[in-house]
């Protein structure tokens, strides 16, 4: 049972092949059973989960189901959640219980989910490795002394090692796709504006985004439904229509035009991954697709440009941590500014507070026009990129990350090292457009993934392509070996 | 460029932030020259003529709504962040009820309705 996807557990449910409450157990079970080697969760709901399945059970029971009802998610824990600890990954928030839902909590709580937990991350989702969480690095369950990726790496793992069929994350610059590839499961990063980031705690306003993580396409267009919608109390949310996203998973691909970057073929990518991709390509290619070689050149400049807007906005979002009106706060200040600085300094990680610091100094006065200024310019011609290439084609394919999953501890001496693992990723955000990783092969056993990217709003088309390609390949279906022994 | 500990110093006091050693075995300035080495990369870039962008619901790409408000952006002046104007309004009204008790209950130290700090005002 705990291995069907969504889709089929929505269908086991409405069909009474199975209660919620049967299949929110065996979650439960699995994750006891699992947790402590993988640490995926920081937050159980056991006890809320087996009412929230008990009352879906009675709405299945009545005929009053919606799609989603009686099944069971997990949400990173960067989501708010009331009366639930809401930590981010950080000890700065270790004892807050948001008075309120996200408005994707609240969106998922009227479809009637059942929430088993809050998935590991790392601090404020700051990292690609989540080495970075206050509650410990998770494992991934390929192989227990690799990453799972990051930041959103709890929910990954957990759903790779089906330890719940469908969880959601954030993409400031990669934390869905690229975790998504490293675990083999497939992940969504939607359009900027699509999903409300009401009740998300924020890191970098203008590049944040939540979005779906399952087995498949199908589950993640599933997810997104309930997920997407205009949102007054998120001023960057965008009202235009919600596709039918489902409906939408079987239009054919015949005459697709694909475009493939040459700049995500260069140097640094790992042999195997670009096999695995020019495999992809030709399966797309069976099904009707047309390829094109495009170019995005400014793709080397995504990093730099990510690393000076995304700390400078990080650096602004944090400030509101001070040690008074919620979260840590250091024991015997000497005054006002020392009850600041201690609580920041004692309740912030490493990489938050060098984001912080390198945030405060390219927005500081005589770097500003310098770093941030010029960072936004070229943050433009990168976008620019994008809608020159989309005049071309239709979508866009590549791989997810240059490399599979490498080991604990491998890159945490060299920040820089661990940013450019975001290289194919982060010009997605910094141009807002939407993402997707799917599982593509496996690199010495560890999985990899392809990278779709769409214009603006155009999910239903790279969930469509995703869904055809795992129609004809079987590499979402690949479980971790610990998957089989429950 | 390398930092100097007083310019780490001042960043630091403007995060109100103490510098303490990492747990990576770098010292911070390590770290920031570095980081700092890779961000100098867009230094050369030429951008002339190209409007900073400063979120992308400022695309032009994006759907009628969102073109419609980005309209009102002001022109960007000689040398300044063009506004963010693209995110909608609404009327100034009251919509949230009040909280006071149920968001001081988050607070790790309140009283009487109020947030306590250290004196800030000498006797």
């Amino acid at each position: 049972m705990v291995t069907k996807t969504l889709a089929e557990l929505s269908l086991g449910l409405k069909q009474k092949t199975f209660s919620s409450v049967e299949i929110t157990k065996a979650y439960l079970e699995r994750i006891q059973k699992f947790n402590s080697k993988l640490n995926t969760f920081i937050t159980v709901c056991a006890e809320t989960a087996l009412e929230e399945a008990r009352l879906a059970d009675k709405h299945l029971q009545t005929g009053q189901a919606e799609p989603l009802t009686g099944i069971p998610l997990a949400y990173k824990d960067i989501f708010c959640t009331q009366g639930i600890k809401t930590s981010c990954g950080s000890k700065m928030l270790d004892n807050f219980i948001a008075p309120y839902d996200a408005t994707v909590a609240e969106k998922f709580k009227t479809a009637g989910v059942v929430l088993v937990g809050k998935t590991n991350m790392d601090e404020f989702a700051m990292g690609s490795s989540n080495e970075n969480s206050y509650y410990g690095p998770v494992k991934n369950p390929w192989d227990l002394n690799v990453v799972p990726g990051g930041s959103s790496g709890g929910s990954t793992a957990a759903v790779a090692a089906r330890l719940i069929a469908g969880a959601i994350g954030t993409d400031t610059g990669g934390s869905i796709r690229q975790p998504a590839a490293l675990c083999g499961v497939t992940g969504l990063k939607p359009t900027y504006g699509r999903v409300s980031r009401y009740g998300m705690v924020a890191f970098a306003s203008s590049l944040d985004q939540g979005g779906p993580i399952a087995q498949t396409a199908e589950d993640c267009a599933l997810l997104l439904q309930s997920m997407a919608g205009f949102d007054t109390k998120d001023s960057t949310s965008v009202n235009t229509p919600v596709p039918n996203y489902s409906g939408l998973l079987n239009t054919s691909i015949k005459g697709l035009k694909i475009g493939l970057p040459k700049e995500f073929f260069g140097e640094g990518l790992n042999p195997t991954i670009e096999g695995h991709v020019q495999n992809a390509i030709k399966e797309l290619e069976k099904l009707g697709a047309v390829f094109k070689e495009i170019t995005l050149p400014n793709t080397g400049l995504s990093i730099p440009v990510y690393y000076v807007i995304a700390p400078a906005e990080c650096s602004s979002n944090l400030s509101r941590y001070d040690g008074v009106r919620f979260g840590y706060r250091a024991k015997d200040p000497k005054n006002l500014e020392d009850l600041y600085k201690q609580s920041r300094t004692e309740a912030f990680g490493d990489e938050v507070k060098r984001r912080i610091l390198i945030g405060t100094y390219v927005l500081s006065s005589g770097y500003y026009d310098a770093y941030y200024l010029q960072a936004q310019k070229v943050r433009k011609l990168i976008s620019n990129d994008y809608q020159k290439a989309f005049k071309e084609v239709d979508i866009i394919l590549g791989p997810t990350t240059p490399t599979p999953a490498f080991n604990l501890g491998a890159k945490t001496a060299d920040p820089v090292s661990m940013y450019l693992c975001d290289i194919y990723t982060v010009s997605v955000n910094l141009a807002g457009l939407p993402g997707l990783s799917m599982p593509a092969g496996f690199v010495n056993n560890l999985p990899i993934g392809v990278q779709l990217i769409g214009n603006y709003f155009e999910e239903a088309r790279i969930l469509n392509v995703a869904h055809q390609f795992q129609k004809v390949t079987d590499w979402h279906k690949k479980m971790p070996p610990l998957g089989n022994t429950l | 460029m390398v930092f100097s500990q007083k310019a780490i110093n001042q960043i630091a006091h403007l995060a109100r932030l103490e510098i303490k050693n990492t747990s990576n075995g770098h010292s911070i300035q390590d770290d920031l020259t570095r980081i700092v080495a890779m961000i100098d990369q867009i230094q050369g870039i030429n951008t002339q003529g190209i409007e900073p962008m400063s979120h992308p619901l400022e695309d032009n790409s994006l759907p009628s709504e969102v073109g419609e408000n980005s309209e009102t952006n002001t022109p960007s002046g000689s040398n300044t962040q063009k506004e963010i104007t693209a995110q909608r309004t609404r009327p100034d009204l009251v919509t949230e009820p009040n909280q006071r008790d149920t968001l001081l209950t988050l607070a790790p130290l309140a009283e009487a309705g109020l947030y306590l700090v250290p004196q800030v005002i000498e006797e």
